[in-house]
């Protein structure tokens, strides 16, 4: 075993100087292949087959998903054979008064007191379902009078939620798409902190590791920020959620993004405190151009992070 | 081995870490290969001893169903209303429990956790693995396992009882078994902690067999054994982070609701509805993806062993060293396109099934390569009938009915018949017990003398083989007749069925569990060899088999260093009874005479 | 088989996509460079899936292209894939191979089931209230 500090990365032969320290040649070119870095491909590896089981079984979920799964007016999985003709309203915004509006809903369709906030709550997509077409109309034009914004819709199925459809899907990809910029900047700060510190500059190599960390800091608090939104902060149409809140049980679709996501969540969490821990470590001045495994390796590990959330954005959020 | 400190000019990157200094890091929170290989050697042999027993009630419930179990009904289950019957669910957790304790707590940490620790640094010529302070944790993240599956016997509705491949709906609803309430949380979690372990024991078998066999040790120097252990750590790192995430799933389904593993308003016992959408087979597919690699990441170790202890009790070359690599890739690799056909029964997509079944056909090939080089290497040779050679030579033998009963449950029709009959209890038992456990005999007996510096009884070691022998084959060889009998398998009382209150039925199972219990009485013989020869056995010497490979080259027990200085290899460890040499034995360690050329291809 | 060679150290010299790369470590510019190649490919997903969103065919071949684009980028350049030896793709091909052919395997069974799907759901008779015993 080499002592503890040891450096891991014998010089370079562009730096001829660094020869002078009596090793024979053979052991003074840089070691392609460090232990430590034969484990970490090892532990990507395995990180890729833990990933495929998620994200794998989140694709042949939605491939398989029966194409009237999700609807804009039912909840998740409900039976669709003898609602076929129903027609719901969608409602865009209550009105000056809600409590009338409240009342108009009551009164066309019978629903509980929760179930009408709700759908005050969710607007401007809320939506009132279980109409028949005459209902519908009626109800609409009722609240159209009333200063709210109503229309009627028709029940529209889809296999999954589709992106950009408020009504069955609660995920905003614009949020997200600013995030995975932040990311993707982090991955390169990264790579920009290893290639100082390659060329001996401690003060810059702790200064890309900081922004690192503080990006992805900043990616973990926009999800938090995103899943608080769906879990508690906003009432969406039941199209998406039974109860109004976008819950991991209240649809396969919610299982598959809160487990897949979260899983990443956490991948990113342990590497922002790796980081963090590298760079404390970076401060003490203990990392040199021949001595920076533990930079390179926490760097693997975060692009790893970042190739993940890259095929995630596409599949969760775009497709 | 016995070279002073400056007898040869040392490595100066070769270098000698201090030794632990107190009794602690020496003995519990130890970084030394070897402490932690016999840590994980007496914590899975005392799994090895809960999970036998067991399989003995198991066995006393199928000969005499309902009939209380001396001592055990009083302190377990014993309630008035029952008159000392074992609950049924009981027999449930009972046969759930023995196969995840003994697939999980014993068997794998015994031949990678154990063998794998003990023997690839010595075998390598290496100080120690790559990563001392992981190879740690990997044994201590094994307790929190050990501890979860033993408190789940404790919790509101006891242990899991959807059987060791807890498939869903029985293991995700909660009301579907007493054993789902909060057993099957606890069986999940301990899974996990024991997958963490192999997982970052398999990442750190790889590297140090890759980074840091000793100067000289080609890979195609290797013994089997550690090819053995560097393709089944291959297997553990690819195959079980599937398992990872799919036992995460079902945790997920079970305690946060999500609906991966659970159809559309899928209830069980008036539960109510859950929104559901997933599939029950998702569960089964990724389980199988893990846990097809896995039966060979419990037979490969003892494919290695046995090579290893068959030719040098031979005295004999490894018949075709190389071959038996590639064989074990071979193996390994198709190992991971077979998972289907433990589900041809299960409404898989009928265009797998034959898909399943022709991979799974292949896999007979490199197995029948294995065995003909085991009896090719046995062949002619000088057959020294040592404990560890018999229980070698039981493995070959075991294996090939092990493996012949495999080729039945392969052909889907055949299957149809047979699935989940006792026919595959028999078969399992005949590749897990008849092949690995006696692998494992196999490699306590021969590595016994390196692990603590004293032999083990021969004459015990020899009336514990016979005894294990015959009564395995009484225990479970009716199986198979039972099983094509129609005799299913999860059932706490087959005399519900009238064809299998036949007196041939309830006759044989009454021989098997005698023999059953004569098989669990014989491990006492080797549990007494085991301890007496630990404290009084005679001291072994650093070569007591004047076998070849490095392990032999430095004393028994190895010093925490491993080698004085890292020996040099010159050849594979096979090399017995080489002609015109002196001994019949040449230790790597010696370069080969002149005149002797290997074989580029065989050896 | 007498062994006279150096044993095999697990150390070899650079190759030349190393010594390359050392070179041109002291310029940011081709990270800079994948890193603007990155945004624009974001920007160009998010405008993609936007502009095709009712088309699940092409919006699925595209965006998986374009992840995949983007996803090799990373791997490439920042996880330095392109000054690294034989053995990485040994232990990533592989890894990549299996995750392929068990998403592969799962779509018979999951994604072209068998029975037909627009057989009207059945609802399930409401089981009787648990007796009493």
């Amino acid at each position: 075993m080499a002592p503890a500090d040891a450096p891991t990365h014998p010089a370079a032969p562009t730096h001829p100087g660094d020869r002078a320290h009596g090793h024979p040649a053979a052991d003074a070119s840089p070691a392609p292949a460090t232990p430590g870095k034969v484990a970490m491909w090892l532990f990507l590896a395995t990180e890729i087959m833990f990933f495929t089981g998620l994200i794998g079984s989140y694709i042949v979920c939605r491939g398989g998903s029966p194409p009237t799964a999700y609807s804009n007016l039912y909840p998740p999985t409900t039976p669709l054979d003898r609602l076929g003709d129903s027609k719901g309203v969608v409602l865009g915004a209550p009105g000056a008064d809600p409590a009338r509006a409240a009342e108009a809903i009551a009164a066309a369709t019978g629903k509980g007191e929760a179930a009408i906030a709700r759908v005050l709550a969710a607007a401007p997509h809320g939506v009132v379902n279980g109409l028949t077409e005459e209902g519908a109309t009626k109800l609409a034009e009722g609240l159209n009078r009333l200063g709210a914004k109503a229309e009627v819709v028709s029940l529209k199925t889809s296999s999954w939620p589709r992106p950009y459809d408020p009504a069955t899907n609660p995920l905003s990809i614009d949020l997200t798409t600013v995030n995975t910029f932040i990311l993707i900047c982090s991955s390169a700060t990264m790579v920009l902190a290893v290639s100082a510190i390659q060329r001996g500059r401690k003060a810059k190599c702790s200064l890309y590791l900081l922004a690192t960390v503080v990006l992805g800091g900043v990616f973990l608090g926009v999800q938090v920020f995103e899943y608080h939104e769906l879990l508690e902060g906003r009432i969406y149409p039941p199209g998406i959620s039974p109860t109004g809140h976008f819950r991991p049980g209240v649809s396969l679709f919610a299982s598959c993004f809160f487990t897949v996501t979260g899983f990443h969540g956490l991948h990113v969490a342990a590497g922002v405190v790796t980081l963090l821990l590298v760079f404390l470590a970076s401060l003490t001045g203990r990392f040199s151009s021949r001595n920076f495994a533990a930079v390179e390796y926490a760097g693997l590990y975060w692009h790893f992070v970042d190739v993940v959330w890259i095929l995630l954005f596409t599949i969760v959020y775009l497709v | 081995m016995s070279a002073g400190p400056n007898a040869t000019e040392p490595n100066p990157h070769d270098h000698i870490p201090a030794a632990a200094s107190n009794f602690l890091t020496r003995y519990v929170f130890s970084t030394d290969h070897k402490v932690i290989g016999v840590q994980f050697l007496f914590s899975s042999l005392f799994f090895f001893a809960v999970g036998g027993l067991m399989a003995m009630v198991i066995r006393w419930q199928l000969a005499w169903p309902w009939k209380p179990v001396p001592i055990l009904s009083q302190w377990l289950w014993s309630s008035p209303g029952l008159g000392g019957q074992m609950p049924p669910e009981f027999y449930n957790k009972l046969f759930t429990m023995h196969a995840t304790i003994m697939i999980f707590f014993v068997i794998i940490p015994l031949l990678t956790g154990a063998f794998g620790n003990f023997l690839i640094p010595l075998m390598i010529g290496a100080r120690d693995m790559a990563f001392p302070k992981l190879n740690m944790f990997s044994y201590w993240i094994m307790w929190p396992g050990f501890v979860l599956i033993t408190l789940s016997f404790f919790v509101e509705g006891g242990a899991a009882e959807a059987g060791w491949t807890s498939y869903p709906p029985l293991a995700t609803a909660a009301r579907s078994t007493p054993g789902s309430l909060n057993g099957q949380t606890y069986w999940l979690l301990a899974l996990l902690c024991a997958g963490i372990s192999s997982l970052t024991g398999s990442i750190n078998y790889i590297t140090t067999i890759v980074m840091l066999r000793s100067p000289g040790m080609k890979m195609f120097r290797m013994p089997m054994t550690v090819w053995a252990l560097f393709i089944t750590a291959l297997l553990q790192a690819f195959a079980l982070p599937v398992l990872t995430s799919a036992l995460l799933m079902q945790t997920l389904d079970r305690l946060a609701g999500t609906n991966f593993f659970t159809p559309v308003g899928g209830a069980v016992a008036n539960a109510p509805a859950a929104v559901g959408g997933g599939a029950p087979l998702l569960w089964q597919h990724l389980f199988w993806f893990y846990s097809h690699p896995a039966v060979y990441i419990m037979i490969l170790p003892g494919m290695g062993i046995a090579s290893d202890v068959i030719s040098t009790f031979s005295r004999k070359p490894l018949f075709g060293y190389k071959p038996m690599v590639i064989a074990m890739g071979a193996i390994a690799g198709l190992g991971f396109i077979v998972w289907g056909h433990h589900m041809f029964q299960s409404g898989m997509n009928p265009a797998l099934g034959a898909t399943f079944m022709l991979s799974t056909m292949m896999i007979a090939l490199p197995s029948a390569i294995k065995v003909f080089n085991w009896i090719g290497t046995m062949w002619g040779g000088r057959i020294q009938y040592t404990s560890a050679m018999l229980n070698a030579m039981a493995f070959v033998s075991m294996f090939i009915i092990g493996g012949l009963s495999g080729i039945f449950m392969a052909a889907t029709p055949v299957d149809i018949h047979i699935h989940d009959t006792y026919f595959i209890v028999g078969h399992i038992h005949y590749v897990l017990f008849g092949g690995s456990t006696f692998a494992v005999f196999a490699g306590i007996y021969y590595w016994f003398p390196k692990l603590f510096g004293r032999m083990m009884s021969e004459r015990l070691g020899l009336i514990h083989f016979f005894l294990t022998f015959l009564f395995f084959n009484g225990t479970f060889f009716f199986m198979h007749i039972v099983g094509w009998h129609g005799h299913m398998r999860r059932i706490a009382d087959p005399t519900v069925y009238e064809f299998l209150r036949t007196p041939g039925v309830v006759g044989m199972n009454q021989f098997m569990t005698i023999c059953a219990f004569g098989l669990g009485a014989s491990q006492l013989i080797f549990a007494w060899n085991f301890f007496y020869s630990l404290v009084a056995g005679p001291v072994a010497g650093p070569n007591p088999w004047k076998a070849n490979s490095l392990e032999w080259a430095t004393a028994s027990p190895p010093p925490y260093y491993n080698f004085e200085t890292l020996p040099r290899v010159y050849h594979p460890p096979y090399e017995f009874s080489v002609p015109g040499g002196e001994d019949d034995f040449l230790p790597q360690t010696t370069p080969l005479p002149d005149n002797i050329t290997l074989d580029p291809v065989m050896a | 088989m007498t062994e006279t060679a150096e044993p095999t150290l697990p150390v070899a010299p650079p190759t030349p996509a190393m010594a390359e790369a050392a070179a041109q470590a002291e310029a940011h510019a081709p990270y800079l460079k994948v890193l603007f190649g990155l945004m624009v490919l974001t920007i160009l997903e998010y405008g993609y899936a936007r502009f095709f969103k009712d088309a699940t065919g092409p919006l699925v071949f595209g965006l998986v292209l374009m992840a995949a684009v983007k996803a090799s980028l990373v791997g490439w350049y920042f996880m330095h894939l392109k000054f690294e030896r034989l053995w990485v793709f040994l232990v990533l091909l592989p890894a990549c191979l299996l995750a392929l052919i068990l998403t592969a395997l799962l779509f018979p069974d999951f994604v072209m089931r068998q029975e037909p799907l627009d057989e009207p759901v059945r609802q399930a008779p409401r089981a009787p209230a648990p007796a009493t015993a």
